[in-house]
């Protein structure tokens, strides 16, 4: 997995790449999330275009993010959910929780 | 189940260190026995998903205690099988990780999603430890 972060209208933008499996890379996820929340970011866009596929450890950084920024007053959304992914947030539910979109552009306009 | 056609091993310490070793390790085999590459996606997933069960629940990141991983090719497919000298669990009892109380859990959801992508899950408590075995269907071209 590699993490590349950017801003977009005042928007952080946390890109991965890769396999998502729970490595010892998950660690740059999250000093990405901690970067997030020492700035004092309120909203937060995770870019799912380049990801390969993610195992549960995958999914529960996402989860963990999500629950960390909520707790911070802040708000996370997905964008270019691949259907590998998609399919794996329907078998656990987690379509529900998600607010996912197409592009990382719809994404930001759903911010208002 | 009948003997398979082939078989490989794999053995690595309990170390997240080794994961993507083991995904390499699997996608090689499967990818000779012809799988495409959602197919390989759905491998790759549920193999790191249960090395990484046993690493980090099962064996608690003691690197002395070995994880074993064998590949199998079958007439009709891939069969995965790990094993872990963890204390073991009932996978029937497992929390249900949709259910609302749970959903926002960051762990838990490894056995629903290895039984919703694989054709086949066997798990055995073992006296020492646990095995998870899958099984993933050649598709007819």
């Amino acid at each position: 997995m590699k993490v590349k972060t950017s801003e977009l209208n005042g928007i952080y933008v946390v890109g991965l790449s890769g396999k998502i499996m729970g490595g010892p890379e998950s660690v740059q996820f999250h000093d990405a999330m901690k970067q997030a929340l020492a700035g004092n970011t309120k909203r937060v866009i995770i870019d799912l275009g380049e990801v390969e596929w993610m195992n549960s450890s995958g999914i529960g950084l996402l989860v963990s993010a999500y629950t960390t920024l909520k707790n911070a007053g802040a708000e996370m959304k997905l964008a270019r959910t691949t259907d590998k992914i998609q399919s794996l947030l329907v078998i656990t539910k987690l379509n529900s929780v998600f607010d996912s979109h197409d592009t990382v552009e719809s994404a930001v306009k759903s911010f208002g | 189940m009948t003997k398979p056609l082939s078989t490989e091993q794999l053995v690595i310490p309990s170390s997240v260190d080794h994961i993507e070793k083991v995904d390499e390790f699997v996608e090689r085999f499967a990818t000779a026995l012809g799988f495409d590459r959602d197919a390989l996606a759905d491998i790759g997933i549920c193999v790191t998903e249960l090395v990484m069960n046993a690493i980090v629940h099962a064996h608690k990141e003691k690197s002395d205690l070995p994880v074993q991983v064998d590949v199998e090719q079958h007439d009709s497919g891939l069969r995965v099988t790990v094993r872990d000298h963890g204390p073991g669990f009932d996978t029937e009892t497992v929390p249900d990780p949709t259910s609302p109380e749970n959903l926002l859990d960051d762990h838990g959801r490894g056995i629903l999603i290895v039984r919703a992508m694989m054709d086949d899950v066997q798990c055995t408590r073992l006296d020492d430890g646990m095995q998870i075995a899958f099984f993933k269907r050649f598709v007819p071209k």
